[in-house]
């Protein structure tokens, strides 16, 4: 069978130098990354800066990183380290300000490990959606796309792009949905024991094909 | 846990799904993949990494502290040490045994300074807002670079 490349063959294709693996990674996790490091609110220069940092950590440890599986978790914790490590420091440089917000804050304020542990959760299964909807024939994938764009996609608008008549939206969206719903991707989200778990088994970690 | 976990997801809620996943890759702000895909050219299999061993930031008395206090960085690793002191426009540093030392920054510039005899170099360069930065320490024909930190 074919298999899209998972987690652990990215990881090891990366260690051994291939960049376009390591981009894979990137696209892979930089949601969790962006999902851990938002929550605490730091201005757009330090986010930033917490964004590269783990990155730049990621490639370093990329040759001692002993279960690749454990990934996602080694992420979002180095997110959620140097994010606080950067409120921490914030709170430090604004000390002298009598208005500073951060004075007020405290330590309950930040998120937690059981945030952590939510955001974890729940990018597993959007990861899932992505390398289901990758799956998808891009006509199917497309029509789901301009249905769930933000603002939505008019149906003329679609009809016209995807040349299928506004009447049969409905029809091809509830296909697509039951398709999206039966790709390999979502077939192992749900059939895995864990479906949410971090740890997660084999099967359940499938990416898009680069 | 999940509240999916007996019956596959229904038409509205995979929908659901579907946007809020596009919705979070949407919300990756400008630059943020670029920085990590370029992460990548840092990659280097025969250099020696010096662990971050001492912060004075992750110092629980940190925060009580006033700004105007240095923070102090200790790294080590395979028989080496090497400390700093980040101040506004200088860094203050000594390794064990001279050497030459360059602060590296994530974007590629550098500045280099040599250690005297007994270690101690200094470097006047300004670090804030210019994103993570590491040393790097030749010894001999090695090169020992240590963790990546946000001055």
């Amino acid at each position: 069978m074919d298999e899209p490349p998972t987690v652990l063959s990215l990881v090891a294709a990366a260690r051994d130098g291939d960049a376009g693996a390591w981009d894979a990674l990137v696209e892979e996790f930089l949601p969790l990354v962006h999902g851990v490091v938002r929550r605490f609110r730091l201005s757009p220069a330090d986010a930033a800066d917490v964004n590269q940092t783990v990155w730049l950590r990621l490639v370093e440890h990329l040759g001692d990183l002993r279960d690749p599986r454990a990934l996602p978790g080694w992420l979002a914790t180095t997110a959620r380290r140097e994010a606080l490590r950067a409120v921490e420091s914030g709170r430090r440089t604004t000390s002298i300000d009598p208005q500073g917000p951060a004075l007020d804050g405290v330590p309950g304020d930040l998120p937690g490990e059981a945030d952590i542990a939510e955001d974890l959760l729940r990018d597993e299964l959007r990861r899932a959606v992505r390398a289901g909807l990758a799956e998808l024939p891009t006509q199917r994938r497309r029509l789901l796309e301009m249905l769930m764009d933000d603002p939505p996609v008019p149906y003329d608008e679609i009809s016209s792009t995807l040349k299928i008549p506004v009447g049969s939206i409905g029809p091809t969206r509830a296909r697509a949905l039951r398709q999206l719903r039966d790709t390999r991707a979502m077939r192992a989200y749900t059939a895995s024991p864990d479906p949410a778990g971090a740890s997660g088994g084999e099967g359940g970690h499938h990416v898009p094909v680069q | 846990m999940s509240p999916f976990s007996e019956s596959p997801f229904g038409d509205d809620e995979l929908e659901g799904l579907v946007g809020e996943t596009l919705a979070a890759d949407r919300e990756v702000p400008d630059g943020w993949r670029e920085a990590a895909r370029a992460a990548y050219a840092w990659r280097n299999v025969d250099e020696e990494l010096l662990a971050l061993t001492f912060d004075s930031e992750r110092e629980p008395a940190a925060a009580v502290r006033g700004d105007d206090e240095a923070r102090t960085l200790e790294f080590s690793g395979d028989g080496l040490t090497l400390e700093v002191e980040l101040t506004g426009g200088r860094v203050l540093g000594q390794v064990t045994g001279a050497g030459e030392v360059v602060l590296e920054w994530a974007d590629g510039r550098t500045a280099s300074a040599i250690a005297d005899g007994s270690g101690f170099f200094s470097l006047d360069t300004p670090l804030a807002d210019g994103g993570p930065v590491r040393f790097c320490v030749r010894r001999g024909g090695a090169r020992l670079v240590t963790e990546w930190v946000v001055p």
